[in-house]
């Protein structure tokens, strides 16, 4: 333990202890902008840039970043002197003095972290005159826009993509007053090795980084009376969309949300945990047939489009171990235009399928050439992100605390537990074994539903599972760093595994880049988790395959799960791409 | 004084004496010596022993105690450690590394090796500009030839001890001479400062300890080491013990390159080894530690030079540039250049360097260009002083020095330009007329003939008239016209 | 080059190769000997030491001077006078020349080589005090 004084406090902390955290363990507040410290995720921004969070140390000739100094025996700090106090001003006004200040109209309002630290400094006048940098929006990307001139350099994106993600999109270029978190070769965002999966974004203190918007395409949707506009929402939206409005973390708002989508005006409001199932449908059969037939193990889950788009770019030589199957709202689409479609008596033409997800990475899905049906043009048409859903529900005057609780529609709306628990790390995993404990094992007559040896939130998580007197091996990563690792491992040979589940975003789709921002607090994704199992338990079909409209789906239309016409719509391919 | 008793060279002993492309001329001068003796002779905690107590402080500028750097080092637990040489020179005007390893290479090498032995490495790195291909040229050269002698490499003379130099080329960015910016450089990153501590010598170089000093700090360990640190006590002062190189420059008679011992007057440097202010005009002030030190007036120039009486005078050390300026030069022009080179060799990293010393370019132009307020010379100073208090590196923290000394020290002459619209030394165009006096003219036309932008017209033997509409400002009419008829005001 | 292998290697290495060098150490054999020291570092060769140091040479060459030698050296420090040159000769103290231009080259060669006179408008006062 090391003894310190702070603000003539004395206090005794563990030997390592930043300033900062000293600081927090007492009570005393010290504003910081760049520092983010997410142990969990292993995202460590320590980097000391922004200079916000400046104190006092006594026998040092100037002052000290509290974030990323450790304490020193004996060590005396204030963090409240006049000259502490003028300095943390003075540095915020330079990154004002050099800011678009343009907050009325901006995607942050209200919820940007430079915006709230200069209302907390008092900040009313900005001294420094002088020219602001200019740069050109990048667009390119179908997910994510990127704008420098809100870029305070905090480099919490680049330690994400680079060290979290191992992407590597992000660099600092250019020096001095022109100095930029740019791209390789400067290329449009769309023409990198970028995943979409937005966690850039999740953590961009500013309007630096923001997901596309589509909502003005889906208002225009809704508005135009020739087209009739189904609504899918994913399994990790309902259990984050409340905190928009101001209710705890963990509340589940599925009902709610239902409602508000048919205030909206949305001509059918369906789950995309339907899909869900009709996923383990096809993934289970898919695992049980490369098992039967001596194909290529381990199965790689294939929900998560920007974990997709990591191993085309990253891993192009193992592109034939994801299942194919569509991620579960593709396959909604491919369902809604032609079954659905038909059942309604509506001209699939007409149909403009909107998919409400937890991911920005999916915004870019939609748009990839081979997910686009024949008949009908693409499977999904628009994809909205949990913050962007929040925002036309407020825009359209909703007021959705005191909605009532209503049901999804039917034919495409009922769902089973196991598809709730898509929304989380290892959920999908624990759906497929679910099913294939019942279907490789007939005989038993308690098969297992709750698999906990499964769920957790380490990064890499290794567990086998029994049944049927065989024993499966399976993986878990979440976050594209852990991904990277067991990929290399399986190329490498060092690692057998009979299926593997990975999510880009780490905990999962409840911290995927389109959900409501964190705040940087890890536990609100753990909150998140456990509402996601709790909605599980709740359920009175608990596996896929018992999901009776996924079953009559078969019946009436697909035949044979795996069969033809199920691989002719839920089934897709991968292509190389470059490593940029 | 006379030149011979200011000038005393330790560090630059061979500069000049030896073919630095032959390595039998660096052994005839007892090359090598030290690093024998100290393998056979020492052990590695004599070797800094005897480092620390000759007081030896770095020679890049900011005078850290040498012998404390390698025992941290050495006391560092690692399989792995590295010796690490700065040979990025990068401040306008100097050039002491440059010349020390043109013209003694084999002696950095050895005082690397020195340096392996002592803290436990097995690899050195001298970062070394690209710009410098002579330097770089005698350095392979060197390390070659004492490979090929087993002066480097594996079992020196014969010995355990194993040590493997190799050259990093830098790319010209001035923050790539901070060091830990050098050591993200040399890992292949971006040249960017990293936070401190840990320091180097605990997690430097691909995170192992790390010794790092400036070429001219190597140079003068083999002889340190040779002949002991009493030897090299005799020279310097107490607490800045040996000698200091300038690179001196700007208005003396006699610029080059000097070496002489702490504690020398900045007078005896310009006057007697400088021959003084070139056409006998007055000294104003001198500019010593480059970008990031001071201007030095006048009436100061009986400092003796020591790393404390510099940093007194809100300047420092530096690597050692040193430029004399006479009535001619603005001091706030010059605060002004300096500040255009930081601010445009910042990394951008942290928020005071990237937009603070921008915004006090602005605040500086604005005032050279006469559209400075009163206020702008306190906000000068206080935004200034919080640049030094929150920046994240040297470059940064000191990066302000030249904008703060001219104003503590020159004052009057910032509010002249504020509010007189005027600059004393004339040569700020925006606040700089030409004006032909009608009772002076001749109408010889050498004015009218010599003028780039021929705005000056008149009859022969008529007075002149300049056009101040077209003028450039150039001064050239000014100082042809033989007959002082061009007020410059 | 044979590895030095120990600490006398060093030595006697260091005895066996003195003569041969610039330094003109003590022991030098050759008593006629005569050293050109040209300041041929990024400075010197900035002023034109290159063209002063190839008008040495030739001058030598035409004079069939057989005991003098040309090396290049580093910096003397002494900027302003660039281009210069070091004469050494056993025994005596070295006179630097600055200022140089081809003409005073090669009257350098002929005037204190040949006849032991300074050229006295190049003559720099220096000396150097390497302790």
């Amino acid at each position: 333990m090391v003894n310190i004084t702070i603000n003539h406090l004395e206090t005794s902390v563990p030997e390592g202890t930043t300033i900062l955290e000293a600081a927090r363990e007492i009570g005393v507040h010290i504003p910081t902008l760049c520092h983010l410290d997410l142990p969990d995720i292993k995202m460590v921004n320590r980097v000391g840039t922004c200079r916000v969070c400046m104190v006092e140390v006594e026998g040092k000739w100037n002052l000290t970043p509290a974030c990323s100094t450790a304490v020193t025996p004996g060590m005396v700090i204030h963090t409240d002197t006049l000259r502490a106090i003028r300095a943390r001003r003075t540095v915020v006004e330079l990154l004002l003095s050099n800011h678009p200040r343009e907050c009325l109209t901006c995607e942050r309002n209200g919820t940007c972290e430079l915006q709230s630290l200069a209302a907390e400094l008092g900040i009313r006048e900005i001294k420094f005159k002088g020219p602001r940098i200019h740069t050109e929006k990048d667009t390119t990307s179908y997910s994510i826009v990127r704008n420098a001139e809100k870029c305070v350099l905090c480099r919490r994106c680049e330690t994400m993509c680079n060290e979290v993600q191992t992407v590597g999109v992000y660099s600092a270029v250019h020096r001095g007053f022109d100095c930029l978190i740019g791209t390789a070769f400067d290329l449009p965002m769309l023409e990198t090795s970028c995943t979409c999966c937005g966690q850039c974004v999740s953590v961009c203190p500013t309007a630096a980084l923001t997901e596309t918007d589509d909502s003005a395409e889906v208002w225009e949707a809704i508005a135009n009376p020739d087209l009739y506009v189904v609504a899918q929402t994913a399994p990790a939206v309902r259990v984050t969309l409340g905190e928009e409005f101001g209710l705890p973390v963990g509340t589940q708002v599925t009902g709610k949300m239902t409602a508000a989508l048919r205030k909206m005006g949305f001509d059918k409001v369906l789950d995309t945990d339907f899909a869900a199932d009709l996923t383990i449908m096809e993934e289970a059969s898919e695992f049980i047939h490369r098992m039967k037939h001596g194909g290529r193990l381990p199965i790689l889950t294939s929900c998560c489009p920007a974990w997709v788009k990591f191993i085309e770019h990253q891993f192009p030589d193992l592109l034939d171990i994801p299942s194919t199957c569509k991620s579960p709202h593709e396959m909604f689409g491919a369902i809604a235009k032609t079954y659905l479609a038909r059942k309604l008596g509506v001209d699939p033409a007409k149909m403009v399928v909107v998919s409400i997800m937890p991911c920005l990475a999916k915004k870019f899905e939609a748009r990839r050439e081979e997910l686009s049906g024949h008949e009908v043009g693409s499977n999904v048409d628009y994809v909205l992100s949990t913050r962007e859903l929040a925002r036309m529900i407020r825009e359209a005057g909703i007021h959705f605390n005191a909605l009532p609780e209503e049901d999804f529609d039917g034919v495409m709306g009922e769902s089973s537990g196991a598809s709730a628990i898509f929304g989380t790390t290892g959920g999908v995993i624990e759906a497929v074994v679910r099913t294939a404990a019942c279907w490789l094992d007939p005989e038993n007559p308690n098969p297992q539903i709750d698999f906990q040896q499964l769920r957790g939130i380490e990064g890499i998580r290794e567990a086998c599972v029994e049944f049927a007197g065989q024993k499966f091996c399976v993986a878990i990563a979440h976050g594209l760093g852990n991904a990277r690792k067991l990929l290399t491992d399986i190329q490498e040979g060092k690692a057998q595994y009979d299926a593997i589940e990975i999510m880009a975003c780490p905990s999962g789709c409840v911290g995927g880049g389109g959900q409501p921002y964190h705040g940087n607090n890890m536990e609100v994704l753990t909150q998140r988790a456990c509402a996601v199992y709790n909605e599980d338990k709740g359920k009175s079909v608990r596996r896929s395959h018992e999901n009776k409209e996924v079953l009559a789906l078969y019946k009436e239309f697909l035949g044979e799960p795996y069969g033809e016409k199920a691989h002719e719509l839920l089934h897709t391919r991968y292509q190389k791409r470059d490593q940029i | 004084m006379s030149e011979k008793a200011a000038q005393v060279r330790i560090a630059l002993r061979n500069c000049g004496v030896i073919d630095p492309e032959n390595i039998s001329d660096y052994i005839a001068t007892d090359g090598y010596e030290a690093l024998a003796k100290a393998l056979f002779s020492m052990t590695p905690d004599e070797v800094i022993e005897t480092v620390k107590k000759s007081g030896l402080r770095g020679r890049g500028g900011a005078g850290f105690p040498t012998g404390i750097k390698w025992e941290t080092a050495r006391k560092s637990q690692s399989d792995v450690k590295y010796v690490l040489c700065n040979a990025d020179e990068g401040d306008p005007g100097a050039f002491m590394d440059r010349s020390l390893l043109e013209g003694d290479p084999h002696c950095i090498l050895e005082a690397m090796a020195l340096c392996g032995y002592a803290i436990g490495a097995q690899e050195g790195i001298i970062y070394v500009r690209a710009e410098y291909p002579l330097a770089v040229k005698h350095l392979q050269l060197a390390i070659r030839q004492a490979e090929a002698l087993g002066l480097l490499g594996d079992n020196i003379l014969g010995g355990d001890f194993s040590f493997h130099l190799s050259l990093y080329f830098g790319a010209g960015a001035f923050v790539c001479g901070e060091e830990t910016s050098l050591m993200n450089s040399v890992q292949g990153g971006r040249g960017e400062p990293r936070i401190k501590p840990p320091f180097p010598a605990v997690s430097g170089l691909w995170n192992a300890p790390t010794n790092i000093n400036n070429v001219e700090t190597y140079a003068n360990i083999p002889q340190i080491i040779r002949n002991g640190w009493e030897w090299f006590r005799q020279f310097g002062t107490e607490k800045s013990p040996g000698t200091k190189v300038f690179a001196l420059a700007g208005r003396v008679n006699n610029v080059g390159l000097v070496e002489v011992p702490m504690g020398t007057p900045l007078r005896t440097i310009i006057e007697d080894i400088g021959g003084g202010i070139q056409g006998g005009r007055r000294c104003k002030a001198v500019q010593t530690g480059g970008p990031s030190g001071g201007c030095i007036p006048a009436e100061h120039l009986d400092t003796p030079i020591d790393y404390e009486s510099l940093a007194g005078l809100g300047s420092m050390m530096g690597s050692g540039g040193m430029i004399v300026m006479d009535e001619g030069d603005c001091m706030v022009g010059i605060a002004k250049f300096y500040l255009t080179f930081t601010a445009e060799e910042s990394c951008g990293k942290c928020t005071p360097c990237r937009i603070g010393n921008r915004r006090l370019l602005e605040m500086l132009t604005r005032i050279t260009e006469g559209e400075g307020r009163m206020k702008d010379l306190d906000e000068l100073d206080i935004l200034g002083n919080i640049i030094k208090d929150t920046a994240l590196c040297g470059l940064g923290m000191s990066s302000p020095n030249p904008a703060i000394s001219t104003l503590r020290f020159f004052r009057d002459e910032y509010e002249a330009h504020v509010r007189d619209k005027r600059c004393p030394a004339g040569t700020c165009k925006k606040l700089v007329g030409y004006k032909i006096l009608e009772d002076k003219c001749m109408g010889c036309t050498v004015c009218a003939r010599n003028c780039p932008v021929s705005c000056i017209s008149g009859a022969r033997k008529k007075v002149h008239v300049i056009d101040q509409k077209r003028c450039v400002k150039c001064g050239v009419c000014h100082s042809k016209c033989p007959f002082d008829a061009i007020a410059r005001g | 080059m044979e590895k030095l292998t120990s600490w006398d290697a060093l030595k006697n290495y260091r005895e066996k190769t003195c003569g041969q060098t610039s330094l003109l150490c003590v022991g030098e054999q050759d008593a006629n000997r005569v050293v050109l020291a040209v300041g041929e570092a990024t400075c010197g060769v900035a002023a034109g030491a290159k063209k002063i140091a190839d008008t040495l040479q030739e001058e030598i060459d035409r004079l069939g001077l057989k005991n003098a030698s040309i090396i290049a050296t580093g910096c003397f420090g002494y900027c302003y006078a660039e281009p210069m040159v070091e004469v050494r000769m056993p025994g005596k103290p070295s006179v630097y020349y600055g200022y140089l231009t081809e003409e005073a080259a090669r009257d350098i060669v002929v005037k204190h080589l040949v006849h032991g006179q300074l050229v006295e408008n190049n003559v720099l006062p220096v000396e150097v005090n390497i302790p």
